[in-house]
């Protein structure tokens, strides 16, 4: 079962922080299809944050179509997060190889850079949470 | 835990104590189910607007709605729980007294679940409550207050003189208790970090007068934190509503309220989100600034 | 609450009924030493006890301290009145509960003291002072008003802690308060002398057992007189009665019959449980209505 960890400081809302480490650990087949999430309240009893937030993180992936909810039984993994992702990440990161030569054309170093994308990462999961 | 209704209504809320109001025209509305936030400087009105919900006072203006029925009447007694500042316990008696002083108070009172709780924390039945740890009191307090399986639970200050593993502790169960029963929980504090992540709904207390109440991802979503050159503050302080506004002779660091959105703004400016210190710190500083609701919808 | 009630106050429960027994082997041990004995004997037997025996009229405060006092003040002071009055039991509820039950059991304390120095009373029949109705010390401390006086200093206690909400000071004021209401109800206004008009009667002395609360001579015209006869105004000490007597002035005494004992003893009790309602009384409301 996984083992949800939280970042306190990190500034990424927290339920986001479930459902990110959810698909971290479907990427790696830390977790498949059929498997258990653990309850809300098994969740709170760990780790001490209010359980309406593993629900919505739980509804989030829901949504996405990752797990299901069986009512009495428990939120179930449906599908897994594989290839699909790394065809996806290579895209990512030549459009991403593309913006950063551009900013050094513009004349940022490397942590002007840093410093504008952790601040766009930040504020694109605070404001546009339902676009994550 | 029903969607849309109101686990707490206050409205025109007064209480004075000789000549000062302790708390003047407070009105607020809390759905049910919610973990709620009372934020404020010592001095602001928390406790007695605690103590106001829970029946232990009785208010001098306006009134106060707890689950549908007057606070303090037999019929909303036992469905509040209250756990008052500084953990009251009965010093003499053993931990099993404590459970037994509720089981003879309260007809809901669970005594499987209080065993079972100070089982899992180690907390011996025969010690006398004197004895025991502050964090060991403190479980014992909020144990009481659980099995006792109130619709609403009243919490004034629950992690003050707790050392870290203990407020962790104490937090912990809180929120295990809540996803268990869905109950509505209100509790205050003067340190914002540790409300973080437990509580979903704000509500700021200053001087007296409720600054803040709502959800609180809906008032984090709806500020922004504009930082730019000091010659357009003006302009943008015209067109948003700014809650706090810090100026050097160049730079001003302007909060403001954008509701849903995000505005437009002059390039100059960079803005960024809130986090829940900055959003109260900001209205504590500025105590004539109000976020009131919109009228509060629960989001089950 | 019945339990609650008996958890939190079974120490005073104990310590009283400890001190009760104790004090009811000593009287029993002494009484029966002062079987057989007559005259002086009799007398100084009685004596020998007299000096603590007299401090009977501030054992109640017994009641006041340890049982009254602490009710509210000890609740107020640590801030478990916040707990208690926040369970599913009113405040109305908890508070006739404890002043209930405790108001009974410390009457009950005091009657029972009260049974065992009227037992012991026996021991000394005729023994000036050894008479629960002429001596003050002895009626208080018997029959209906021993048990009464208890519950009056009780609801002192009770009101005090109430009003100063911390224990300390609660005792001051309610020893000051007990000892106040004793002083102006026997050296200021003499209450008891006001329970019923005494019997009149001339000379001889009055029946046995009776109390009596004063006495004056008679003129032969039948006038009262009080304080010195004016015939004998020059007399001597040692003559003044005989010239009384020649003067043909007679003696008379105003006493209460024995039998008025229960009156009497109805008549006090009934005075400080009124006393004991409005002491305590404001108190009880404030704190059972909602503002504390």
């Amino acid at each position: 079962m996984i083992d949800f960890r939280l970042d306190r400081g990190s500034g990424v809302a927290t339920y986001l922080q479930l459902v990110h480490q959810v698909k971290h650990a479907l990427r790696l087949g830390v977790l498949r299809p059929g498997d258990r999430l653990p309850t809300a309240k098994e969740v709170v009893d760990k780790l001490a944050i209010n359980p309406n937030t593993v629900l919505k993180a739980y509804r989030e992936l829901e949504r996405e179509g990752l797990v299901a909810g069986k009512p009495g039984l428990g939120t179930f993994v449906q599908r897994t997060l594989g290839g699909a992702s790394v065809t996806e990440h290579a895209r990512l990161r030549d459009s991403l190889a593309g913006w950063v030569s551009d900013a050094r054309t513009a004349g940022l170093d490397p942590e002007d850079i840093e410093a504008l994308f952790a601040s766009v990462v930040l504020d694109s999961f605070r404001i546009g949470e339902d676009t994550a | 835990m029903t969607a849309g209704t109101t686990a707490l209504a206050a409205t025109g809320l007064g209480k004075k104590y000789r000549r000062t109001w302790a708390l003047k025209d407070c009105s607020l509305s809390v759905p049910e189910g919610r973990v709620v936030a009372l934020v404020g400087p010592n001095g602001a009105g928390k406790t007695t607007l605690l103590h106001l919900v829970v029946g232990l006072l009785a208010p001098d203006q306006g009134d106060v709605t707890v689950l549908g029925s007057s606070a303090g009447t037999t019929r909303t007694l036992s469905r509040v729980a209250f756990l008052a500042q500084d953990k009251p316990l009965y010093d003499g008696f053993s931990v099993a007294d404590m459970l037994r002083f509720g089981a003879r108070t309260n007809p809901g009172w669970d005594q499987d679940m209080a065993v079972r709780r100070l089982a899992s924390l180690d907390i011996p039945l025969d010690r006398r409550v004197g004895k025991l740890s502050g964090g060991q009191q403190a479980q014992v307090a909020l144990t009481v207050a659980l099995a006792k399986r109130p619709e609403l639970l009243v919490l004034d200050e629950p992690l003050a003189n707790l050392d870290p593993l203990a407020r962790h502790e104490v937090m912990r169960g809180l929120m295990a208790a809540v996803a268990e029963s869905g109950m509505t929980v209100v509790l205050s504090s003067h340190v914002v970090s540790d409300l973080v992540d437990t509580c979903d709904w704000l509500v700021v207390l200053n001087g007296g007068r409720v600054q803040v109440s709502g959800d609180i991802e809906d008032l984090l979503a709806g500020h922004r934190l504009l930082t730019g050159p000091a010659e357009l503050a003006d302009g943008v302080a015209g067109r948003l509503a700014v809650v706090d506004d810090d100026r050097t002779d160049r730079q001003a660091t302007l909060l403001v309220r954008t509701g849903e959105g995000r505005p437009p703004l002059d390039p100059r400016w960079t803005d960024r989100g809130v986090n829940l210190e900055e959003l109260v710190l900001a209205y504590l500083r500025r105590p004539d600034s109000a976020a009131l609701p919109k009228p509060a919808l629960a989001r089950a | 609450m019945v339990w609650l009630t008996w958890r939190q106050h079974r120490a005073q429960v104990l310590v009283t009924a400890g001190f009760l027994v104790l004090v009811g082997v000593l009287l029993l041990v002494h009484g029966l030493g002062a079987d057989g004995l007559t005259g002086d004997a009799l007398t100084a037997r009685f004596q020998s006890i007299y000096t603590y025996v007299s401090w009977l009229p501030a054992v109640p405060l017994v009641a006041g301290l340890f049982w009254g006092a602490p009710l509210l003040a000890r609740e107020l002071e640590r801030g478990t009145h916040r707990l208690a009055w926040t369970q599913s039991v009113t405040r109305r509820r908890w508070l006739a509960t404890k002043l209930g039950l405790l108001g009974l059991a410390v009457t009950v304390a005091g009657l029972l003291l009260g049974v065992m120095v009227s037992a012991w009373l026996t021991a000394f029949d005729g023994v000036r002072s050894a008479d629960r109705f002429s001596d003050p010390v002895m009626f208080g401390a018997t029959g209906v008003a021993g048990g009464v006086w208890w519950l009056f200093a009780f609801a002192i206690g009770t009101a005090a802690g109430g009003l100063t909400r911390r224990t300390l000071p609660a005792f001051a004021v309610t020893i000051a308060v007990f000892l106040t209401a004793m002083f102006a109800m026997f050296a200021v206004f003499q209450v008891r002398d006001l329970y019923a008009e005494p019997e009149r009667m001339l000379a001889e002395g009055p029946p046995a057992d009776a109390f009596v609360t004063d006495s004056a001579f008679v003129s032969p015209a039948g006038v009262e007189v009080s304080g010195d006869v004016p015939e004998c105004a020059t007399a001597g000490r040692d003559t003044y009665l005989d010239c009384v007597d020649e003067a043909g002035y007679r003696s008379v005494l105003y006493y209460q019959p024995a039998d008025r004992y229960w009156r009497f003893q109805w008549t006090e009790a009934g005075l400080l449980a009124v006393v004991s309602v409005l002491l305590a009384g404001p108190v009880a409301y404030r704190v059972a209505r909602r503002p504390v």
